[in-house]
């Protein structure tokens, strides 16, 4: 049997309105959710945030600096040859979060 | 400001490192059994995926090969820049680093009612999902010149890498200076967008440094060159002027081997070397599974798990799908349906709620030289009015003109998906 639940990420905190259904599994909804979603950098940026070589590693980086990046990206600003276009597939909100899961990865 | 708020709500939902973490599920996960079937992009990715998140999950790839040989670069081959050993990487990995219990075999038959799979030697496999990620076949139906083995020995597609890359190489090696190097290719979809166009600017890079009045004529049954248009012109005219000669427009009618002739609605063209692409569709054991739902070519799946439109607990990946709009049979993005699956697979498997909302994206790279590569790239999200993939706003593109930029990063996407779907 399977369900759908909706996550509904607030981008202002104050008004905290995130839902999470905490199921009784170790990993919640949303934590699987941006894992599958990180999954998706692998190609370029190797598996766990780990390139074997030739592209930026994004495992243990400052989120702060990885979610600037993407921002510049998103504008179109730092050279980017592809980044532009795959920034722009998430809202800011989903960069934050990417970016605080590439944070906790280990090197 | 607003960068601190973001990363702070983010902080909020407690994602921390999910690496090595067992799902919830308990004793059924213990005994869950997936079975892959094809060790290609899509195949091997999910076979590791699975045991990357849910290392209590027993994952089976049956994969006929040894080891896998990319189709993506394999044009360098035939440009002269690249060997086959440089692209083909074995599947130990699979096994000793993940746990990947691998069987060199292929399949007879898929019996979805009792969930086992047949293969060739003898074995049956029990599974409680299973995921078929094999690729496609060529269609001859059309082509009766083609039908025999022998007329397949001459002319070849080396669409498949492997031996026909290696074959088609040295046809071109044995090609007299002042000869011409005849391509088909077929009406879209077919694996690869942009793989015959980089063929061509492949060969005509070996023909214009080893063999400068080669000629080569590319004929295309799509009514215009089906993706980055601007770039492959580009390429064909500053790059290697004079050598292409591209023909849209061209349906194939039928191929005489022995004459290496292409036969055409407008007439006949005879080339030195004979390059035959032909259409193509599911591979036979998605065929005889009855997991074809479109056109008598592709398998329709549910885009949240890629299960089977057809069959109950059965998943169908890569190449073989019947695909969204402007989604492309790439590699690449063979490799996204697979960590969109293999999630999907163990939540269903633990009886945990699936992801509503799959992002995934494509980079597909041409290599125009020996070194020098462009792209075409989108990011893709699962729309539930519509419940298919949908191309979002502002990320479909294409490298602006030729460049010397990009070649590396095509080598780096290269290494690191090699490694994210076999290491």
């Amino acid at each position: 049997m399977r369900y759908f639940l909706t996550v509904v990420l607030a981008a202002n905190v104050s008004s905290s309105s995130l839902v999470l259904a905490a199921d009784s599994a170790e990993h919640s909804i949303a934590e699987r959710q941006v894992r599958a979603w990180a999954a998706s950098c692998a190609v370029c940026h190797g598996t766990s945030g780990l390139s074997v070589g030739g592209t930026a590693s994004l495992a243990g980086r400052d989120a702060s600096e990885l979610l600037q990046l993407m921002l510049n990206f998103r504008r179109g600003e730092g050279s980017p040859t592809i980044m532009h276009q795959h920034s722009r597939g998430y809202s800011e909100a989903e960069l934050a979060q990417l970016a605080e899961y590439f944070s906790h990865l280990p090197r | 400001m607003q960068r601190r708020a973001l990363l702070k709500a983010a902080g909020l939902l407690g994602l921390t490192s999910l690496a090595g973490c067992a799902t919830g599920g308990g004793a059924a996960m213990r005994k869950a059994q997936v079975v892959v079937i094809g060790g290609g992009f899509a195949g091997s990715t999910a076979a590791k995926y699975i045991r990357l998140w849910a290392p209590e999950v027993q994952v089976t790839l049956v994969e006929r090969e040894p080891a896998f040989v990319s189709c993506p670069l394999s044009n360098l081959v035939l440009g002269g820049s690249r060997d086959l050993d440089s692209l083909t990487t074995g599947y130990e990995a699979l096994s000793r680093r993940h746990g990947v219990r691998r069987i060199q075999d292929s399949v007879v038959a898929i019996d979805a009612g009792r969930r086992s799979v047949q293969l060739a030697r003898g074995d049956t496999l029990r599974y409680d999902r299973l995921i078929v990620a094999p690729g496609t076949d060529f269609i001859y139906d059309e082509l009766p010149g083609l039908r025999s083995e022998a007329a397949r020995q001459q002319v070849l597609h080396a669409w498949r890498a492997g031996a026909e890359t290696l074959g088609l190489r040295r046809q071109l090696e044995a090609m007299p200076d002042g000869g011409v190097f005849v391509m088909h290719m077929p009406k879209a979809p077919y694996r690869c967008p942009p793989g015959p166009y980089e063929r061509a600017c492949q060969v005509a890079w070996y023909f214009k440094h080893h063999k400068p009045r080669a000629k080569l004529i590319l004929l295309d049954a799509n009514d215009d060159i089906v993706s980055k248009k601007g770039l492959f012109t580009a390429a064909w005219n500053t790059l290697t002027p004079g050598i292409v000669d591209y023909r849209p427009g061209s349906e194939l009618l039928d191929v005489d081997a022995d004459s290496r002739t292409a036969k055409l609605v407008f007439g006949d063209e005879r080339a030195d070397v004979l390059n035959v692409i032909p259409p193509q569709r599911a591979s036979q054991v998605a065929r005889d599974a009855g997991l074809i739902t479109a056109n008598d070519r592709w398998c329709g799946v549910d885009f949240l798990t890629y299960e089977s439109l057809a069959a109950p607990n059965v998943h169908v990946l890569g190449d073989a799908i019947l695909a969204a709009p402007q989604m492309p049979k790439s590699g690449h993005m063979a490799n996204q349906h697979a960590k969109v699956c293999a999630d999907a697979v163990i939540n269903l498997l633990a009886e945990q709620p699936i992801n509503p909302e799959p992002i995934i994206s494509n980079t597909c790279y041409s290599f125009v030289t020996d070194i020098e590569a462009v792209h075409v790239a989108s990011v893709h999200r699962y729309d539930p009015a519509q419940r298919t993939m949908v191309v979002v706003d502002g990320t479909m593109g294409v490298s602006p003109a030729l460049n010397d930029r990009e070649g590396h990063y095509a080598r780096a996407w290269a290494r690191n998906i090699w490694a994210d779907m076999l290491l």
